[in-house]
């Protein structure tokens, strides 16, 4: 592995560490997290704590204000096929957003739930 | 219920804060130059003891009072059956709001021993301001609130407060203006249920 591909696998999210090729965005859903509001964000890594508290909508308009907004997509490689799921946590407002630290799930904890 | 229009200021309580150490220092100064004039301890106690009280006062005495009349009123809600849905802590307001029973509870820091907890109907408007000024690269704000209405008096609710200048997209202003417009739409809705 050349040191450019070492440098995207290590800090690109959607680069596969397997294959040294860009995953390809395979789905994407958006969903609003009501236990997070604006001044009170945790990061969690745990699976069970999005599964319980994820509510899908189809717009960020539906959003209330104050509360986080999660974007799941989830990435596959087209070369040796293993999947990634990257939740994207961020604080609608108005036009803008503030994102958080992205969320990874490697090991298709929230596969089940996601993407039904 | 406070059935009272809401008061911003209770003019005794602000006297008192800023008179009161003067009036106490001045006390002191007339004591020491009465019965101290060869000067020794007592002219010293006469008059630094004052002075340094009334500091002391002036930096920890309004703030004291808030903060425990606003624990106070947290206990009083809590007691009362307040589900206090949202509750904002601002530096000069407290604001807690009942969205189901559409009430509004409202401690402020110029008149903190009324609490005022009543129906959300007397909110007429609520906005968020977010002090936007400047054009181009130089837009930004230094305040970011949320405004209501009640009985005709404007309570100004602070977010965010700078001696700088933010850039809108910056993360904390981003999260203060979240947060008035969340306060807004919660008033909103207790505004709704109360039957507005």
């Amino acid at each position: 592995m050349g040191l450019i591909d070492k440098m995207l696998a290590r800090f690109q999210d959607n680069w596969c560490k397997g294959c040294k090729c860009e995953m390809e965005k395979a789905r994407k859903q958006l969903f609003a997290l009501p236990g997070m509001t604006v001044g009170n964000y945790v990061r969690h890594e745990d699976a069970g704590y999005y599964k319980k508290h994820l509510r899908m909508v189809d717009k960020k308009a539906d959003i209330p204000p104050g509360m986080y907004a999660c974007g799941a997509i989830q990435y596959r490689c087209p070369e040796c096929g293993r999947r990634l799921t990257k939740l994207e946590l961020f604080l609608p407002v108005r036009d803008e957003e503030k994102h958080e630290i992205p969320v990874l799930f490697e090991h298709g904890e929230l596969d089940d739930f996601l993407w039904l | 219920m406070n059935t009272k229009p809401v008061k911003k200021i209770n003019i005794v309580y602000l006297l008192l804060v800023i008179a009161a150490p003067i009036a106490v220092i001045a006390l002191g100064g007339l004591i020491g130059y009465y019965f101290f004039r060869d000067g020794g301890a007592g002219a010293v106690v006469c008059f630094m003891g004052p002075t340094l009280l009334s500091v002391a006062w002036w930096i920890l005495g309004p703030t004291t009072i808030w903060n425990q009349q606003k624990k106070q009123m947290m206990k009083q809600l809590d007691d009362q059956g307040f589900n206090r849905n949202q509750t904002f802590y601002g530096s000069n307001q407290t604001v807690a709001v009942d969205i189901r029973q559409g009430k509004v509870a409202l401690l402020l820091f110029w008149n903190p021993f009324e609490q005022y907890v009543m129906p959300a109907s007397r909110i007429t408007r609520a906005w968020t301001n977010d002090g936007a000024g400047g054009a181009g690269f130089m837009r930004g704000t230094s305040r970011v609130s949320f405004l209501f209405l009640i009985d005709g008096v404007r309570v100004r609710v602070n977010t965010f407060t700078s001696n700088q200048r933010w850039r809108m997209d910056d993360p904390k202003i981003l999260e203060a203006i979240s947060k008035a417009d969340m306060m807004v739409q919660v008033l909103d809705a207790a505004r709704q249920a109360s039957g507005d």
